[in-house]
């Protein structure tokens, strides 16, 4: 479903983030992609979101691959995606609805369509008595559940989270791991990049774990 | 129902999620959330009444401008138009030509086929008006004697005399024995003309060169509009969002500000109309004419409030192609 393939990335100034990097996640996978701050996890969750291209190598997204992807057919490779951010990266001037509905108003469903749609992601992850609340007056688990609602909304393929439980304790965090692992089981494929090796091992998911833009090591899935 | 249980049926069927709708159903999604957005830009300028205001005078005032010297222009083009039209001359009496000469003469002319028609102005009727409209009614009254001559306002056939045939008539009439002088001076209305069509070179001038200030006016205002919307912007790209659509809330915003300077200005271009239209009134008067000042109609007023929401929409343009467009999420 996402594969890398001998990817390299320079920065222009901050040299080589990703060096020769490969590996693949199947369809289905949860994987997590672990290794210390500036280790080239975001980076790599960058790559496959189109926030940014490789300098050298391949990333192939479902079959496409990401090098010739013209950039005004970027949006309509993004909208397969779901994306969750360790800072949740939610409207603060919209109610938890309207930010759930985001990637359906986007990809131009009806009203109806995605009222109903909304209802079920919010209902997903607990939140459904607070469709009208504003992000701010939400707690931050369930800011991140809004912002994992709206990932999984318009029903993605891939979901892509950068540090999804790195602003919470450890409780919450495994909720949100849980959330994942029901995601994977019907078939989504899901790649978090996180440094919280403790709730990881807890998981026992597949491992990458990258150093200095380069994979270093790996463990295989326990289930 | 789960979400991803769907998701699990969508992916069997083989179809991409975002298949799962019709065609003419996506179709009216697609103007539901234009109308929604039209709506929700109109609603975000009407939640900051103040700055929307100071924004909307200033580029009402920038329209104004132009269209109240337009309409004024399109007035005197309107007036020196029609003073050529009416080639009337006046034929002045020789002094002690008495009234009854005068009127025997005008009689004559009007037998004439290429005389249209005759106007006899008697000595006294052109005293009355002179002591009406002159001001010098006190200094005629010190008079003892009335020394203006009776005058016969000519008006030839158009057809019969067409322009180039006038100075003929003119020239024959000059030699009758009653004859003063005509007065027949088309160069001051050409003089008219000419500085009509200057002025409406420069309405042009002037108007392009404040709509160009509108259009920056608007795209200085959006442009702070998407600086404090940015992340708004950039969360809507990482979900997949188009340049249209994020652009489309910044486009109707312009037009908003467009459309509502327009029609600010169509205000303040009656209104000055209004306060003028009554010296205009006076003016003309003297003239012996009873001009109305031709105000913006509904054509031009449509005119007015079209352009202005399109200005509008280029100075929101302005800003997407220059800012927007390369807002991206990094």
């Amino acid at each position: 479903m996402l594969q890398f393939d001998k990817v390299n990335k320079r920065y222009e100034g901050t040299g080589d983030a990703l060096v020769d990097l490969s590996f693949h996640v199947e369809k289905g996978e949860l994987v997590f992609l672990t290794g210390h701050s500036g280790a080239g996890k975001t980076t790599v969750l960058k790559l496959a979101a189109l926030i940014e291209r490789c300098t050298r190598g391949q990333v192939i997204l479902d079959g496409e691959n990401l090098g010739r992807v013209a950039a005004r057919k970027i949006p309509y490779i993004r909208r397969k995606l779901g994306l969750i951010f360790q800072d949740y990266r939610l409207l603060s001037d919209r109610s938890v609805f309207d930010n759930v509905a985001l990637p359906l108003v986007i990809a131009g469903f009806g009203r109806r369509e995605i009222a109903s749609r909304v209802r079920a992601a919010l209902d997903k992850v607990s939140l459904l008595g607070k469709e009208s609340f504003y992000p701010q007056m939400l707690s931050g688990g369930e800011q991140q559940r809004v912002g994992i609602a709206r990932a999984v909304v318009h029903k993605p393929s891939v979901i892509l989270a950068d540090e999804p439980t790195g602003n919470l304790d450890p409780d919450l965090s495994l909720e949100i791991m849980s959330l994942f692992d029901q995601f994977r089981q019907v078939g989504v494929t899901i790649l978090v990049a996180s440094h919280d090796l403790n709730l990881i091992s807890k998981m026992g998911c597949r491992l990458l774990y990258l150093e200095q833009g380069s994979m270093t090591g790996g463990e295989a899935c326990q289930y | 129902m789960s979400v991803l249980n769907t998701s699990r049926k969508n992916v069997n069927r083989g179809a991409s999620p975002l298949d799962a709708t019709g065609f003419s159903k996506r179709l009216d999604a697609y103007f539901q959330a234009h109308a929604q957005v039209f709506l929700a830009s109109l609603g975000r300028l009407c939640r900051a009444p103040i700055s929307t205001a100071m924004t909307v005078i200033v580029i009402a005032i920038a329209l104004a401008l132009p269209a109240v010297f337009y309409v004024l222009v399109d007035n005197a083009r309107q007036v020196s138009e029609k003073i050529v039209l009416t080639n009337q001359f006046s034929l002045f009496m020789r002094p002690g030509v008495s009234d009854d000469e005068a009127a025997n003469l005008a009689n004559r002319l009007l037998q004439r086929p290429e005389i249209a028609s005759v106007d006899f102005i008697s000595k006294q009727a052109a005293l009355d008006e002179f002591r009406e409209y002159s001001g010098f009614a006190g200094a005629l009254d010190i008079l003892e004697f009335n020394p203006l001559p009776a005058v016969i306002q000519l008006q030839p056939d158009e057809f019969l005399v067409p322009p180039e045939a006038l100075q003929v008539l003119i020239t024959e009439l000059e030699q009758l024995p009653e004859t003063g002088f005509v007065q027949f001076d088309l160069d001051w209305v050409k003089r008219l003309q000419a500085i009509v069509e200057f002025a409406r070179i420069g309405v042009l001038i002037l108007s392009v060169l404040l709509s160009i200030a509108v259009i920056f006016i608007i795209s200085n205002t959006i442009r702070l509009e998407l600086k404090s919307r940015s992340d708004e912007v950039v969360v809507a790209k990482l979900l997949g969002a188009t340049n249209g659509f994020v652009g489309r809330p910044f486009l109707y915003s312009g037009f908003w500000y467009g459309l509502f300077g327009g029609l600010v200005a169509w205000g303040v271009v009656l209104s000055v109309l209004l306060i003028i239209s009554e010296p205009v009134r006076k003016l003309s008067l003297l003239y012996q004419s009873n001009y109305q000042l031709v105000s913006l109609g509904l054509e031009r007023s449509i005119a007015l409030l079209v352009i202005s929401g399109l200005l509008g929409v280029m100075g929101a343009w302005v800003v997407l192609v220059h800012q927007l467009f390369k807002m991206n999420p990094k």
